[in-house]
């Protein structure tokens, strides 16, 4: 595993150096000059991603096939990429939070930070527990590809589809979102309905890398070459 | 410690446009044996099979005494594929950390440094920079630094220019003294395993034709050169196939001393793989 770790790493390292520091001076300038808070937030994203990109590495280079020879397990194999992940997300956090610091007043309280900084993870974890078996099964572009317009589906369908429906259907919808908004606007405070709910989705994002992991495993036992 | 490194007992797999097997292949510790066949003949995948990369439809596989499933049997196999499968952004020095941290306490560092220096490769190099033999030798001396009891070898040899070779092929003979090693590699230059192997695998449309000794291989079958009638005098078995052309017969012969005692009078030389490789798979075509 620290060897499987190692070589992924060095894959990272070799090869996205160039590309870290442009994303860290790029990214840097425009947060802190240009106030975009989202940038801070969008480089916890972008860092976290690097891991899943070596998978289409150990595509190109036939790495798995190989892989198979070693004296290591299928679990092990995928995990690391996981492990990976969890690792570039969480070390790309502190310097997220240190984007943020350098922004001239008015800036965003910690908590506002925090709260981005924990959506970042949850949409980056997210992402990667999609893509992952989806790369494994497909492969790394075309898993690529169907994640996007899923995600496109998932996130835009709706919007479109809602002023299609007859007024019989989007009444009780809208009833019953308003009853629920006025129940938890009674219930709770903004700030802590806000952290319940990003907290919940991180967590759920953590739930769906365990359940990724184990699909991918399973593909990944039975892939041939 | 058992006397075949890997055993292939009836194996079999079935893909949409090809089969291999049934199969039975052995290798005996401490030989070499060499695995020829045409393109598409299912060498790869017989050695994809032993060495667990893919399973097999039937049969049973034997690797060091266990199954390629099993993880402490393949910390004591080495392999080359024909394809790399290092990233070229990777660099020789990278590699090693990360298989020491992949083979434990099997892993030699100093080995692999000296394999390196040996192979004439900067380990600072990336990847993408070598040659494809120098990726070639930098698999081999991966493939070797852990010190393996077998060695799976898919065209290692493939591209590498004849000094180069030679200096591999001595390896593999060296690797093989102490008689506690094997290896089992595929190739299409047969003149390589002429040299090395101890004995020849012969695999055509998926099915091993034979496995013999080589040098009985290489006392055992001629070229015959006559004229079409006098096959006929010849016991029944004796030729394999016979080509015809304009100035007469050309003809693979099993017992080349009884055929040259039989018809004295006759060019009867010694067949190499190559003439023996293309006789049989003209026999098959025809």
């Amino acid at each position: 595993m620290k060897g499987l770790l190692y070589k992924d790493w060095s894959l990272i390292a070799g090869g996205y150096k160039t590309n870290f520091l442009f994303l860290l001076v790029f990214y840097g300038l425009l947060t802190v000059a240009g106030r975009m808070t989202f940038l801070a937030y969008a480089m916890v994203f972008v860092v976290g991603m690097y891991a899943s990109s070596t998978i289409s590495m150990d595509e190109n280079s036939h790495w798995d096939a190989y892989a198979h020879t070693l004296p290591v397990s299928p679990g092990q194999l995928v995990s690391v990429k996981y492990w990976l992940t969890l690792i570039l997300t969480v070390a790309s956090i502190p310097l997220s939070f240190f984007l943020i610091a350098l922004i001239p007043a008015p800036k965003p309280t910690f908590l506002e930070a925090a709260l981005g900084l924990t959506a970042a993870c949850t949409v980056t974890l997210f992402y990667f527990s999609f893509v992952m078996p989806l790369s494994y099964k497909f492969g790394a572009a075309k898993a690529r590809s169907w994640v996007s317009i899923s995600l496109l589906v998932v996130a835009f369908g709706p919007v479109a589809l809602f002023p299609l429906l007859p007024e019989s259907t989007t009444t009780p919808i809208k009833n019953a979102a308003s009853s629920l908004d006025a129940a938890i606007t009674a219930n709770w405070s903004e700030a802590a309905f806000t952290i319940a709910v990003v907290g919940a989705l991180l967590l759920f994002s953590l739930v769906c890398m365990v359940i990724s992991w184990a699909i991918s495993v399973r593909i990944y036992t039975r892939k041939t070459y | 410690m058992a006397k075949e490194a890997a055993i292939l007992h009836g194996v079999q797999k079935h893909y949409k446009d090809f089969t291999l097997g049934p199969i039975d292949l052995t290798v005996p510790t401490g030989t070499i044996v060499g695995l020829v066949g045409e393109n598409g003949a299912g060498k790869t995948t017989t050695l994809k099979i032993l060495c667990g990369v893919n399973p097999a439809d039937a049969g049973t596989v034997s690797l060091l005494g266990s199954s390629p499933t099993d993880q402490a049997a393949r910390a004591r196999l080495g392999v080359v594929f024909e394809d790399a499968y290092f990233y070229g952004g990777l660099t020789a020095r990278r590699i090693g950390k990360s298989m020491a941290g992949i083979f434990g306490s099997f892993w030699n560092a100093q080995q692999f440094a000296t394999y390196l220096q040996q192979f004439g490769l900067d380990d600072g190099q990336k990847i993408s920079e070598y040659s494809r033999g120098m990726r070639m030798k930098l698999s081999l001396a991966t493939a070797l630094a852990h010190n393996p009891d077998l060695l799976v070898l898919d065209e290692a040899t493939a591209g590498l220019d004849p000094v180069v070779r030679s200096e591999i092929l001595d390896l593999f003979l060296e690797f093989i003294q102490d008689e506690r090693h094997s290896i089992l590699m595929s190739s299409h230059i047969t003149s390589d395993l002429e040299q090395v192997a101890d004995s020849i695998a012969y695999l055509h449309h998926g099915q091993l034709l034979f496995h013999e000794d080589k040098d009985v291989l290489l006392q055992e079958y001629g070229l015959l050169r006559s004229p079409r009638q006098v096959l006929e005098t010849l016991p029944a078995g004796c030729v394999i196939f016979t080509k015809e052309n304009a100035f007469g017969c050309e003809s693979l012969v099993k017992g080349r001393e009884e055929v040259r005692r039989l018809l004295p009078g006759m060019v009867c030389d010694a067949a190499g793989i190559d003439d023996i490789m293309r006789f049989y798979s003209g026999r098959d075509e025809q």
